[in-house]
This record gives structure tokens, C-alpha cells and sequence, in this order.
């Protein structure tokens, strides 16, 4: 599908978007708007780049990725935060032209038809990462970094994909690690527990964890080993830390059961539990995940994730949704409209328990089965976010999971912090 | 080049000279709070060091970024001389290497954590020392001022 060259004359701009939203910070306008259209970067930007101190595509493995372009793996910004962009990009199939770092004066800018609309700096490589393990592994097989989060992705294949038209259908995860002929499942515990101990030593970089992965369906009740999994890495982990105490860390996971989260809440020191509604409406949900339509169903996936308040208390459980994608064709809504009106009623219902929504913005990611699809405007994902951040403050959330420095992934909840 | 001229950088970078911070929330409400860790670096920005994420100033500072809203710094030296700095946030530095070495230094001295190292511009300075604005109001505005100060 070639670019459609006229897109601009038909959705709004982003300082038309940034004027109609006065009270919504422009910044995060455009870093909605960046991880809509995705980035590139010129040769003097990647210039800019120094091996020795930047942390790049190449530097080590994501699953949601299998590029490993000398791109950094994400761009700082002057209000502190962070923007993750280090997806695999699809030079060929975009519907929008994406914006373009460069450097202007010697500084670095995000760019768009060659306005900078703003600096930004490169992520800086943790000490850990020119390291390797016992077994002469890289200690980035094992975790990876953000600027200021440990993340150990456990398990690398979902077995929601072991069913014809299982898997998640904007999700890139289990086609990469499918296309990459990966054969190593889930990474040895032992090395994941050396990686952490040696990134440990670098003092005031990390301030939490993200412990996820593919579901694992298998054991006597669904999701027991992919609990059992966690529980063991979590446990390992927690040895690190004080004992009797919990440790900053958030794990997001499928919806255990209260069996399964009464399992995780007592034998670990977990903080935080996460588990993504995904799509905020039974019917799309049904469509677009199939597989944990199939095997939990969207209102006992929801009423799980309400019941994990019990256990985590609140403000300590959040949920993760793409958001845009309840607008996929050809069974998502009509209309930006029609999607709105519904996903923000259904919001209210899970806010209301004290539990934030992370929403990243959908774009089609190459490899996913809607890699040909088109996003929504930037005016919908604004007016959605302004609608989230209303209930959040309304409701009372977390703030500190997910965030503009500890994640990167998802704008809207940047709004938390004013 | 910064308007604060190095007399005003000594006076703000030395330890007994006391610092406020004054931003405003988005509620409208000004917060302030007094920062001991406030100074002047080689470029002419002021800096400071918040200690704690959670606090108001990081509100504030974050709400002064985004919506390019005016903070002052107010210093009140030993000797009882004070300026307000008018000031645009300039940046929330909040990882990297120089992070990294404000918060062993915070760690090892204090065993305090680190939220995010705060750059100013600095914009405008106005002294506002007692002695200076009397002498100035009576020079700019002899109409100021009771009669009985006045008669012979």
C-alpha cells in the first residue's frame, strides 16, 4: 500500500490539534503524534549518535522488534520524560510521512517538514549492557533497559498463537520471535538473576522493574505455569532486596485468578500487578484477541483484574490497552465518534476501582496481522487521553508504573504528573 | 550571555544565602518551597535538585514546562540583601551520567534519593533588597508617601 500523499489535507495538523486542546500540553502532543507515525532519522542525527555512551536498536534484542538498526532505542525529552520509539518501521507501507530527528545548530530535534518542534537527547546505555553472563551469554539476552527500568521479558513466545487466530492481531511479539526461528522459549532464570545483579551496581540509574511475556496457558488450571514462572523469577529476584519488604516492581501478566493471585501476592515481594484489557469493548475484544476471548472471555478477564485491587490494593494495579485499535477494520467501530463514546464509558467502569489505563497508541506494527492497517487521527487519541486523565484524577490512580520515565510507552499517563 | 552578573552568582551560590523556588500548580495555586541545593553553573543557569517525585515543586516545575508558564527564584542573602530572578524551566534532567553523579553525591552525603535535577534560564533579575526599593520609590515616586514624612 503506497503512502497516500494528500493525508495531510485530511486529518488535523499538529498545531491544529495543539490549538484546538489548549489545556492539553503540546508536548505530549506530539509525542502521541511521533509514536503514531513513527520516526526517522537523518545521517547527521545518527552522527550524533556515540557508541560508547547511547543505547541503540543494535546494543541488544526486543521482542516487539527484530531491526536492530544503529537508531537509538528511544529519545529524551526536556520536560524529563521519555519516548519509546524503537519499533521495527515499515519504510513502505505508511500511511503518513513520519517525522524526522536531526540536528539543527549541533542540537538534536524532532522535525517535521523540516520544523523542529523539539530537543531531545539520546538514551544513555546502562554499564551492564558491554557485560555478559556466566555462560558467556550477553547480559542483554537476558533484560533489557530503559532509562530508568529493568525489564526481563521471561517468556518469548505467547501460546495464545498455539490456536488458528489466537494471537493478539496488532500484537508483533510472537511473529518475530516465530520469524526469527527463535528456539529458546523462556531465558534461565539463574542468568536473568546475574544480569539484574550486575545492572544493580550502577547506582541511580534503575528505579523499578517490568516483569512480562508471552501467556503460558499450560498447568492444571489455565495460567498456572505461567504463574509458576513468574513466582519463580519474582521469588529469585526478591533475594536481591530487603527482606519482609516489597521491592519497586510490576509485573504484567494474564489474569490470574484469585487462587492464582493470592499465589502471587504472599510468596512474592511484587508491587505492582498489571494485566491489559487490551480493547475496551466485549465485541472488538472477542475479534481482536481471540485467544484471550477464547480461554478467559473479556468480562472475566475484567472482572479479574478488579478483583486484583483486592490483593494488590489500590493504586497498585493498572491495565494496559492499545489504544486505536478498536477502530481496525473491518469489525472495529464505524467511527472515531461511535469509538469514543464507548471506550470512554467502558473506561469509567474500570477507573472507578482505583485502577489506571496505560494506553499506547496503535500503530500497525510490521509483522502483526493489522500491519497494513491505518491509525486513528491525532485528534482522537487526544481527546481520548483528556477523557482518561479526567477519570484518573476524578478516581484516584497510581501514578508511578507506566510512566514518563519508568516506561515511556504511553503518553496519556504523563498527564499524571500535574 | 545570562543576566545573572557574578557578584549576583556569588551571592546565590554562597552556602548562607537562603533560596526559594516559587512555581505555580495547575490548580492556579503558587507553591514555593526553599532549596538549598540552588546555584548558578558555569552556563549562567540556575539548577537545583528535587529530592522527592511525589512533590508539588515537581508538579509545578512540570506544569511550568509544558504550558511555558514564568517561575521565580527568590535568594535572601546573610546580610539581608534580596533578589527575585524571574526564570523560564529550561529542562527536567532525569537520567545520564550527570544524574548519575548529583545522586551518589546526595546518597553518600545525605542518604537522599533523587527525583530529577532542574535547569532555570534566568530572564530578569530584580533586587529587592529593602534599602535599594525605598531609595528607588522615593526617587521614582516622592507622591508616595505620608504627609507628616514630609513637613518641615
Amino acid at each position: 500500500m503506497a503512502r497516500d500523499t494528500e493525508w495531510r489535507k485530511k486529518e488535523l495538523s499538529f498545531e491544529e490539534v495543539a490549538a484546538k486542546f489548549p489545556d492539553f500540553p503540546k508536548l505530549l502532543i506530539l509525542k502521541i503524534d511521533v509514536q503514531r507515525r513513527g520516526v526517522i532519522y537523518t545521517e547527521a542525527a545518527q552522527g550524533k549518535i556515540n557508541p560508547d555512551i547511547h543505547q541503540v536498536q543494535s546494543d541488544g534484542q526486543q521482542g516487539f522488534r527484530i531491526e536492530q538498526r544503529y537508531f537509538p532505542e528511544g529519545l529524551i525529552l526536556k520536560d524529563g520524560s521519555y519516548l519509546i520509539v524503537s519499533y521495527d518501521y515499515d519504510f513502505e507501507n505508511q500511511k503518513r510521512d513520519p517525522y524526522v530527528v536531526d540536528v539543527i545548530d549541533d542540537k538534536i530535534w524532532i522535525t517535521d517538514e523540516g520544523k523542529p518542534l523539539a530537543e531531545v537527547t539520546y538514551f544513555t546505555k546502562p554499564d551492564y549492557y558491554n557485560l555478559k553472563a556466566s555462560n558467556g551469554e550477553p547480559f542483554t539476552k537476558y533484560i533489557s533497559s530503559r532509562p530508568q527500568r529493568i525489564d526481563v521479558i521471561l517468556n518469548q513466545y505467547c501460546h495464545f498463537w498455539d490456536r488458528q487466530g489466537g494471537g493478539c492481531k496488532y500484537c508483533p511479539l510472537t511473529p518475530n520471535y516465530l520469524k526469527q526461528k527463535l528456539q529458546e522459549e523462556r531465558n534461565n532464570i539463574k542468568y536473568v538473576v546475574e544480569a539484574v545483579s550486575e545492572a544493580l551496581k550502577q547506582e541511580g540509574r534503575f528505579s523499578g522493574f517490568m516483569f512480562t511475556g508471552g501467556s503460558i496457558l499450560s498447568g492444571k488450571n489455565v495460567l498456572d505455569d505461567e504463574l509458576e514462572a513468574y513466582i519463580e523469577l519474582i521469588k529469585a529476584i526478591g533475594e536481591l532486596f530487603e527482606d519482609g519488604k516489597k521491592f519497586p516492581s510490576q509485573l504484567i501478566s494474564s489474569a490470574f485468578d484469585e487462587k492464582q493471585l493470592e499465589r502471587l501476592v504472599t510468596e512474592t515481594k511484587l508491587m505492582h500487578y498489571t494485566t491489559d484489557i487490551e480493547v475496551l469493548d466485549r465485541e472488538k475484544f472477542a475479534w481482536i484477541c481471540e485467544g484471550k476471548n477464547h480461554y478467559i472471555g473479556y468480562d472475566e478477564w475484567k472482572r479479574r483484574l478488579i478483583a486484583s485491587i483486592d490483593y494488590f490494593g489500590k493504586g497498585n494495579v493498572s491495565s494496559g490497552m492499545v489504544l486505536g485499535v478498536e477502530l481496525a477494520t473491518p469489525n472495529g467501530f464505524n467511527s472515531e465518534e461511535e469509538a469514543y463514546k464507548k471506550i470512554v464509558e467502558e473506561a469509567e467502569t474500570i477507573v472507578e476501582h482505583g485502577i489506571s489505563l496505560a494506553a499506547n497508541v496503535w500503530r500497525p506494527a510490521p509483522g502483526s496481522i493489522f500491519q497494513n492497517q491505518f491509525n486513528p487521527s491525532l485528534e482522537y487519541f487526544v481527546k481520548v487521553y483528556n477523557a482518561f486523565d479526567k477519570l484518573h484524577h476524578k478516581y484516584g490512580v497510581g501514578r508511578y508504573t507506566d510512566d514518563y520515565r519508568r516506561c515511556g510507552m504511553h503518553p496519556g499517563l504523563d498527564l499524571l504528573r500535574v | 550571555m545570562s543576566v545573572i552578573k557574578d557578584n549576583l552568582k556569588k551571592d546565590i551560590n554562597a552556602p548562607d544565602t537562603l533560596k526559594s523556588v516559587t512555581a505555580v500548580l495547575k490548580s492556579g495555586v503558587p507553591h514555593t518551597v526553599y532549596k538549598g541545593s540552588l546555584h548558578v553553573n558555569d552556563e549562567g543557569d540556575i539548577v537545583f535538585y528535587d529530592i522527592l517525585e511525589s512533590s508539588k515543586i515537581n508538579e509545578a516545575l512540570v506544569y511550568s514546562i509544558w504550558f511555558e508558564k514564568l517561575i521565580t527564584v527568590n535568594i535572601l542573602t546573610e546580610d539581608r540583601r534580596s533578589f527575585e530572578i524571574i526564570g523560564r524551566v529550561k529542562e527536567s534532567i532525569t537520567q545520564g551520567r550527570k544524574f548519575e553523579e548529583v545522586y551518589k553525591k546526595l546518597k553518600q552525603d545525605r542518604d537522599n534519593d533523587l527525583n530529577a535535577i532542574w535547569v532555570i534560564e534566568p530572564i530578569d533579575v530584580r533586587n529587592e533588597s529593602f534599602a535599594y526599593r525605598k531609595s528607588e520609590q522615593e526617587r521614582i515616586y516622592p507622591f508616595l508617601k505620608h504627609l507628616d514624612r514630609a513637613v518641615k
